[in-house]
């Protein structure tokens, strides 16, 4: 099933460093449910061959925040609920009609300086891959 | 500021004004430019409008990998083609519709006829495809429908195609429109910055101007400043050399007057036909006239130079008063008035005033009210003024002609004497009103007057005087008064003016003292250090060493000679040098001229009594005016005695010998000048005898000699010796030659 998702090339390195900063907080056991993300690149930390692999239920026990923020895609404000990969919209699992199950979304209404084509661009959908450089 | 400068400023401060409003709306302007470029912007990213032509490219993109799994499905021929992978990218088709099918995408697509059946399509191939591989689908997929569902797919082909066409060329106008929107923007922000920068620079040169006004006011001021302080110093240095020519010219003209009044006081003491007497009275009348004057105009300069100090002291003022109806009644009489003396009972006798001065406003005041009072009576009142102790009211009323009130708002003001009329038949200089209020200010008070013309008129002065004690009994003696000790006296006269000399010398004589004459001050201390004497008569104004100096070195002597009265004789009477002369040690002052009973009585003061009145010589001359000069043969008559003038001219006749061989001898051997200052200095010694030939004549030689290829000298010589021959004989048989007397020899 993971190699349906959508990959997206994406440079995050500013974003994966605090990401993986927390790792080590969590023992990186083997995924046991479907695997939505896998990070790639230099992991002193792998549970899978292609680097570490994710699945529902550790994203989970991730440090969460929600927050409400506009973006181009919705008409309203909506709700994600993330560490830095959203996988809850209006405190529900994202199917991928919805552009789920995971999707990089940064907070545009509360950080103004966001909100610039580059950023709006960095905000993926139907995330499935990182790759650290 | 001057008042042609405002219109100018206030000029100056609209233009600022309508500046500084302009560059404020050019500045609103730029911001609202600026404002308007953000929101353009920030707009667009906000909701990225620009990434509608990217989903719809997505949008398409998904669509051809959906029909490319469709197809896959239906060539594997699976038995169940709704897959795992197939519902990956239906489920993602399905997202990619999201983007482009809401409110806004159909705001911006509108124009684009394709989008709305488009979309319709879309939705209807959904609704269609999601009974078979929806979240719950109603109905399995079987290769029949997936065939279906692939043609209909098919047919979204051609629409979405045009549609990511249509929404790139949207894409592309829109950013057209905002770049040029942005140019736009860009262009009115330059052209505010510019208008901006323009304003900036007229501001500036506003600014500028204004400052460079103000430096410039401000060094004309500088510069009045300096002009006006220079213009004070000149002024002020004018004032004083105006002062010191009237100090000078006072010394001038008193010195003369020095003489004529002490000559007319010894012409009174001898024997006058009737008709002499009214002359000489006359004579002396006009004599003491142009002096009031003369120190009514020195008392002005002394005012105005604020040279003149009221000195205040314990005065008997009934006694004044009653001196001053002494005097006035005198006056008053000879016209026919009655004059009133009135004093009130509460007005004390000893004040607090400088006597001298308020006799002066109040002989002022007299006499001008019986200068213009025709007839009638003048009223001298003295009162407490509104029942106030220590302010005194003297009232001056008269039943004179009066004033008119133009009249008296000028009255006081100097030269100003009534009208013109008035003026030639009252005569006087008009400064006595002038020098009275001024004393009257000086003195803390002040003058007003009231009248009415034919009506007489009222002076009246208010004068702060307060109540004294009368002073303990023979406090104000002064020093070496002993009037039972009177006896001649021994008078050292320093005075440099032989005339002045002469004159003090016959005065001492006839007052029975004993005069030693020194030229200058240096004589004068080596003649007290020599010898003993009683007082010093010290001329203040004296070649080598000035009268200051010599009464300091005499103070300076050992006792009991430095302690010796010193008494300064001069005719500058201001206040200065009377300071001055105190302070270099000196015990009163003499104002020149020093008349007869002035001296005596300063005399007696210090010991000396009066020998009484001395009989003049008599004497009588006549013809020979050409020859000798008569006046200062007189004048050496009358103030030496005849017998001295004759010894002096004796001595002169039996000198020229010696000087006629001299000069003889210069003028045989050519030596001219030699020949010219023997012949001046028998000239010196002819003016001061009065040989007005003699004179004459040595000048001639003197002249000639002085002209170095001049004429023969011989017969000028030969002349001069005539005319010294005719001039002896002459005074032989004027009788001034041959009388010899015995007679103390004049230095």
């Amino acid at each position: 099933m993971t190699a349906l998702f959508r990959s997206r090339r994406l440079a995050l390195c500013w974003t994966l460093a605090a990401f993986l900063a927390s790792l080590p907080a969590f023992a990186l056991d083997a995924p046991t449910g479907k695997v939505l993300l896998t990070v790639s690149g230099e992991l002193r930390l792998r549970n899978a061959p292609e680097g570490a692999a994710f699945d529902m239920a550790m994203l989970e026990k991730l440090p969460q925040r929600s927050f409400s923020t506009r973006t181009p895609w919705y008409p309203q404000a909506r709700k994600f609920t993330d560490l830095l990969l959203a996988y809850l919209l209006d405190d529900k699992p994202m199917p991928v009609r919805e552009k789920g199950p995971l999707v990089l979304m940064f907070p545009f209404d509360t950080q103004p300086e966001l909100r610039s084509a580059i950023n709006y661009g960095r905000a993926a959908w139907q995330l499935k891959q990182l790759e650290l450089r | 500021m001057t008042p042609n400068s405002r219109p100018e400023g206030s000029a100056h401060r609209i233009w600022l004004a309508l500046i500084g409003l302009s560059l404020a709306l050019a500045l609103l302007g730029t911001a609202y430019v600026q404002w308007r470029q953000y929101e353009l912007l920030d707009g667009s990213a906000q909701y990225q409008n620009d990434a509608l032509g990217w989903s719809f490219f997505q949008l398409e993109t998904e669509h051809l990998r959906l029909r490319n799994e469709m197809q896959r499905a239906l060539n594997d021929g699976a038995a169940a083609p709704a897959s795992a992978e197939l519902q990956l990218r239906y489920d993602i088709f399905v997202s990619r519709l999201g983007p482009v099918d809401h409110d806004r995408a159909v705001q911006i697509m509108g124009t684009q006829s394709v989008y709305a059946p488009a979309m319709s399509l879309a939705r209807h191939f959904v609704r269609n495809a999601d009974r078979y591989i929806g979240d719950t689908p109603a109905a399995p997929l079987t290769a029949p429908r997936l065939r279906e569902l692939l043609a209909e797919l098919d047919t979204l082909s051609v629409p979405l195609h045009d549609l990511s066409l249509g929404a790139s060329h949207l894409l592309y106008e829109r950013v057209t429109q905002r770049n040029e929107a942005v140019r736009l923007q860009s262009k009115r922000g330059i052209a505010l910055t510019v208008f901006q920068c323009v304003l900036l620079l007229i501001f500036a040169f506003v600014v500028l101007s204004q400052f460079r006004t103000l430096l410039q006011r401000r060094q004309r001021l500088e510069t009045l400043a300096e002009r006006l302080s220079a213009a004070r110093l000149e002024a002020e240095s004018a004032s004083r050399a105006k002062s010191v020519f009237l100090a000078n010219m006072s010394h001038e003209i008193r010195t003369p007057f020095h003489g004529l009044l002490g000559m007319m006081s010894l012409l009174q003491e001898t024997p006058l036909s009737t008709q002499q007497s009214g002359y000489l009275h006359t004579a002396k009348e006009s004599a003491n006239h142009l002096l009031a004057i003369l120190n009514d105009i020195l008392d002005i300069s002394k005012l105005e130079s604020g040279n003149l100090h009221v000195v205040p002291e314990p005065v008997d003022l009934a006694r004044l008063v009653r001196e001053v109806d002494a005097l006035m009644r005198v006056q008053a009489r000879s016209k026919g008035l009655a004059l009133h003396v009135t004093m009130d009972t509460e007005v004390p006798r000893w004040v607090r005033a400088d006597a001298t001065r308020l006799k002066q406003i109040l002989f002022n005041l007299l006499s001008n009210a019986v200068k213009f009072t025709p007839s009638g009576h003048v009223h001298l009142k003295v009162e407490l003024a509104d029942k106030e102790p220590g302010q005194l009211l003297f009232s001056v009323i008269d039943t004179g002609i009066g004033m008119d009130e133009e009249t008296q708002a000028r009255v006081f003001q100097r030269f100003v004497q009534g009208d013109d009329t008035t003026s030639r038949r009252h005569g006087g200089a008009g400064l006595g009103l002038e020098i009275s209020r001024s004393l009257a200010r000086l003195m803390g008070g002040d003058i007003t007057v009231s009248s009415a013309l034919g009506e007489g008129s009222g002076f009246r002065v208010n004068l702060p005087l307060p109540e004294v004690e009368p002073p303990a009994q023979g406090a104000a003696a002064t020093p070496g008064a002993d009037s039972t000790r009177a006896r001649a006296l021994q008078v050292l006269v320093a005075e440099d003016h032989p005339v002045n000399r002469a004159y003090l010398e016959a005065v001492l004589d006839k007052l029975g003292h004993a005069a030693v004459f020194a030229e200058n001050g240096e004589e004068a201390v080596r003649a007290v250090q020599a010898q003993d004497f009683d007082i010093v008569l010290m001329d203040l104004h004296m070649p080598v060493m000035d009268g200051f100096a010599a009464a300091r070195a005499i103070r300076a002597l050992p006792l009991p000679r430095g302690a010796i009265p010193i008494v300064a004789l001069t005719a500058d009477a201001f206040q200065d040098s009377q300071e001055l002369a105190r302070q270099a040690g000196m015990d009163e002052m003499l104002t020149k001229p020093a008349h007869l009973p002035q001296l005596r009585d300063l005399l007696a003061r210090y010991g000396g009594a009066s020998a009484g009145p001395v009989a003049a010589a008599a004497h009588s001359g006549d013809a020979g005016g050409d020859i000798v000069d008569r006046a200062t043969v007189e004048q050496f008559h009358a103030s030496l005695s005849p017998q001295k003038y004759a010894l002096l001219l004796a001595s002169f006749f039996e000198s020229h010998g010696a000087t006629m061989s001299r000069l003889r001898d210069s003028v045989t051997s050519g030596e001219r000048s030699a020949t010219r200052d023997q012949a001046h200095a028998l000239k010196g010694a002819a003016l001061s005898l009065g040989l007005r030939a003699v004179v004459e004549h040595s000048e001639l030689l003197r002249r000639a000699a002085a002209d170095a290829p001049g004429p023969a000298l011989a017969p000028l010589l030969d002349t001069l010796e005539r005319q010294l021959l005719i001039t002896r004989d002459l005074c032989q048989s004027l009788g001034w030659l041959p009388a010899v007397a015995p007679g103390r020899t004049v230095r």
